[in-house]
């Protein structure tokens, strides 16, 4: 890797460092304006004076510039305050919620890029067969339903009619399989896509015809040639998956009360708990951020043709 | 298959399936797939419960909620407590054993010996003094909502002796029994919130109730275990969970495969899903509460007594009822509960009425000119209240008064100088006519603080005389001066009282407890029992 391109990295890791402190100040001064923290706490009412003791114990009487520069502060020193509502440390909050959309995710993960990639070389082998033209259409469908829908539509199919899976909650196995199918439900028909897209394009051009002329085969002229060289799209969208799961946590994890980042996410917004807000958010498009340059990096990594271009 | 096999043994996704496997077999750690109660065999080894609402917090002291009630009762004991199997209200010792009035504004208390608290120390009359003394010294903002309708005329607990405590108040007591009874007056380690401060004390509180906290995570769970060191008859169970789930349809459905023993907050409409299902058993009951109007008096719209009446008159309640709440939810006949008892309660006074004739009379008199009567409701608050509100603005058109309905997302939104009415529930506290009149109707209360509710000065003496009289007969009286109060100057409208069921799995004996606030949830000896599966 040369001086150039070390240049760029560097210069898109500084653009990464600027969107993030860009999110900061949006979130910060953006989750202000939906009113206090405390009256959401008391629907009902306050007491006369209970709001300016709340407010004076954390911190909301001073000015936004005040608590923004103190926000500040504190992030710079790793430390991401404490939650209104549950009184305790952000990172704590922040570390036990991941784990538990990882625990999701990861499967999630697995079963789209599995599932993906063999379903789009399937495709992509029978191309023109009818059961393959019936699963386009099926696909398409799917794929424009919305996930809290089809997890609806899962729910009471398995949970209320069948009363064979759990309907909310992380408790045992069978929990997982509602929950990550949604997840990996529209994943898996974009990687489907991709990788059937870039095969048929790959086969297409002459070094594939030429290996078919040799009488390699049909199928093995497609895995060993042709779906090698139609992977970097699909790289790009294999981390595109991890964002879906990000995002997708905000709805399917509330449809099935699991408890991850999504679903503290949704309560922390409702109950305006302004730290868990910014701590989460933060975390979330940091995720985002980091991701885009690996897999920026490991495009160059695997294309140098790209490489050249950004050096340029 | 072939085809399908030479396509997984591509290296690429050989390496994806099996480190995506490992990781995930790694982050996964299955826990028991049954509960505890399945597994042993034991009905009483574990009591799931699915809930609406849960605590934000678990120190009782900072949180007067319906959420709240429900698992604060369970962990936290009173000095005194009341019989919730007693039809008429009954104090029993709680912590105290003996009480009595000493002076003219002090008692005497005395403890209960050899009392422990969950991390094995011994309770004194100091963590009793503090519990209760840092609440009226509010050393916490969210101690001024039970300090407010609980412990403001006391001015202090004091420390006599290990076993024996005085409290003085500021004015005659009479409610003594009621307030330090309810479990926002519970009591808590002194010396285990001094170490590890009130926000933390919070999350994981040492009571010496019936059940220990055993897991606490805000938004998601509460998990409690018997403590078998407690002084009285033990929990009927051995593990008792709490699971938010806030959708309805998610709670019936949790409780219909099995994953829940019991679910709260199950609206009417609802009821016939468990039609013909002998497995669960639906228990209803009508809250003492009552949805109401609270006119914001202060608007020139509504600031005219005449106009108010002339609403409150209009209304139909049955006709609500039986329409939106499928005649489940209770009219209100007057500004009063029976959970009083006889000596409190006047059959007399029971003069809320449909009467348009009189409507229409009152409004002619009043300085109505056809302005908008706004009802301010908080959307997705109180249940139905939307619709009623509806109903209600129909049945207003009948008498010429023309209403609206502003939804707004939260209590502060509500712009009184707009609003000539806001939604409201006004909940019985405690079975005394201040355990509604002293929380939503004190001179200093909110409503009045809000210009809602502008009481007079002779309103203000009769409260006065109503709240701490030591003469029964003259409380009498002042409460009656003060509900002719409401039915003349009608600074509020009392709609119905709410009803709700809550579903318990078969083998579960389980009836709502009495004398305890709305929503409460007894799971002490006696209150519930599994008898099996």
């Amino acid at each position: 890797m040369g001086n150039r391109m070390i240049k760029y990295l560097l210069r898109r890791l500084a653009v990464g460092f600027i969107t993030l402190l860009g999110i900061v100040v949006l979130v910060f001064f953006s989750s202000r304006l939906t009113g206090s923290p405390i009256e959401a706490m008391y629907p009902d009412g306050l007491e006369p004076g209970q709001l300016e003791l709340f407010n004076a114990k954390y911190g909301f009487d001073k000015s936004y510039a005040d608590q923004f520069v103190i926000y500040l502060k504190n992030l710079l020193h790793g430390d991401f305050g404490e939650s209104i509502r549950e009184r305790r440390d952000v990172r704590a909050i922040l570390t036990a919620r991941s784990l538990e959309t990882l625990r999701l995710g990861v499967w999630a993960f697995a079963l789209s890029v599995t599932c993906g990639i063999s379903l789009g070389v399937c495709i992509a082998l029978n191309r023109e067969s009818f059961a393959v033209s019936i699963a386009n259409n099926v696909m398409a469908l799917l794929f424009s339903i919305p996930n809290f829908i089809i997890a609806i539509f899962l729910m009471l199919l398995f949970s209320f009619k069948l009363k064979i899976l759990p309907s909310q909650g992380g408790g045992s196995a069978l929990h997982y399989i509602m929950p990550v199918a949604c997840f990996s439900l529209g994943p898996t028909i974009s990687i489907a896509w991709y990788v059937k897209n870039g095969i048929l394009e790959t086969i297409s051009q002459n070094y594939i015809r030429t290996a078919v002329a040799k009488g390699l085969g049909k199928a093995r002229t497609i895995i060993g040639y042709a779906f090698r060289n139609a992977l970097i799209p699909v790289i790009t969208q294999v981390g595109m998956v991890i964002v879906d799961i990000v995002t997708g946590s905000l709805v399917i994890e509330t449809v099935f009360s699991w408890p991850g980042v999504g679903y503290t996410l949704v309560n922390a917004v409702l109950d305006r708990d302004f730290p868990v807000v910014q701590g989460i958010i933060l975390f979330l498009a940091g995720i985002v951020i980091a991701l885009n340059f690996l897999l920026e990096i490991l495009c160059m990594m695997v294309d140098p043709r790209i490489n050249r271009e950004a050096a340029a | 298959m072939k085809k399908f096999g030479r396509i997984c043994s591509n290296r690429v996704i050989d390496r994806v399936i099996v480190s995506m496997a490992i990781l995930a077999a790694l982050l996964t750690v299955f826990p028991q797939t049954v509960s505890a109660a399945e597994r042993s065999g034991d009905p009483s080894a574990e009591l799931r419960i699915g809930v609406q609402t849960l605590p934000d917090t678990l120190d009782a002291n900072a949180s007067v909620s319906n959420a709240g009630i429900q698992v604060y009762y369970n962990i936290y004991d009173t000095l005194i407590t009341r019989d919730s199997s007693s039809k008429t209200l009954a104090f029993k010792p709680g912590l105290a054993l003996e009480w009595k009035q000493t002076g003219e504004f002090t008692w005497e208390i005395k403890l209960r010996p050899n009392v422990k608290f969950h991390d094995g120390s011994t309770m004194t009359a100091e963590d009793v003094a503090y519990s209760l003394n840092r609440v009226i010294a509010e050393e916490d903002p969210a101690y001024v909502t039970a300090h407010s309708y609980l412990l403001a005329n006391f001015r202090e607990f004091e420390v006599v002796a290990p076993l024996t405590l005085a409290a003085h108040t500021f004015k005659n007591e009479p409610l003594f029994e009621h307030l330090l009874s309810d479990p926002n007056a519970g009591v808590t380690s002194k010396n285990y919130v001094k170490k590890v401060g009130i926000d933390k004390a919070a999350l994981a509180p040492i009571t010496t109730a019936p059940y220990k906290v055993a897991v606490f995570e805000p938004g998601q769970k509460v998990e409690l275990e018997r403590f078998d060191d407690y002084w009285g008859a033990p929990a009927p169970f051995a593990k008792v969970s709490f699971t938010l789930i806030p959708e309805i349809a998610s709670r019936i459905t949790a409780i219909m495969t099995g994953e829940m023993d019991m679910i709260t907050n199950i609206p009417p409409d609802q009821d016939k899903v468990f039609e013909g299902n002998d497995k669960i058993t639906l228990i209803g009951t009508v809250f003492p509460m009552y949805h109401i109007y609270c006119f914001v008096t202060s608007n020139p719209v509504t600031d005219n007594a005449k106009l108010r009446r002339a609403l409150d008159l209009a209304i139909d309640r049955q006709a609500i009822t039986d329409s939106l709440w499928e005649g489940k939810a209770e009219p209100a006949v007057a500004y009063q509960f029976k959970n009083y008892g006889d000596t409190l309660y006047f059959p007399d006074k029971e003069d809320i009425e449909y009467n348009l004739e009189e409507a229409k009379k009152l409004l002619a008199e009043s300085d109505y000119n056809g302005e908008s009567v706004q009802i301010y409701n908080v959307s997705n608050y109180y249940t139905y209240a939307d619709l009623a509100a509806q109903a209600v603005i129909d049945m207003w058109k009948k008498i010429g008064v023309k209403g609206e309905l502003v939804e707004v997302d939260s209590y502060t939104a509500i712009d009184r100088k707009k609003a000539g009415i806001r939604t409201w529930s006004n909940p019985l506290y405690y079975n005394d006519p201040m355990g509604v009149i002293e929380r939503h109707w004190s001179p200093k209360g909110e409503a009045a603080n809000q210009k809602e509710f502008l009481p007079t000065e002779e309103y203000v003496r009769q409260f006065e005389i109503a709240r701490y009289s030591p003469n029964s007969q003259e409380r009498v009286k002042a409460l009656r001066w003060m509900l002719d109060y409401f039915r003349s100057e009608t600074p509020f409208i009392y709609l119905y009282k709410p009803y709700e069921s809550l579903a318990v799995r078969r083998g579960i004996d389980y009836q709502i407890p009495f004398n305890l606030r709305a929503h409460t949830l007894g799971l002490r000896s006696g209150e519930i029992k599994a008898s099996g599966r």
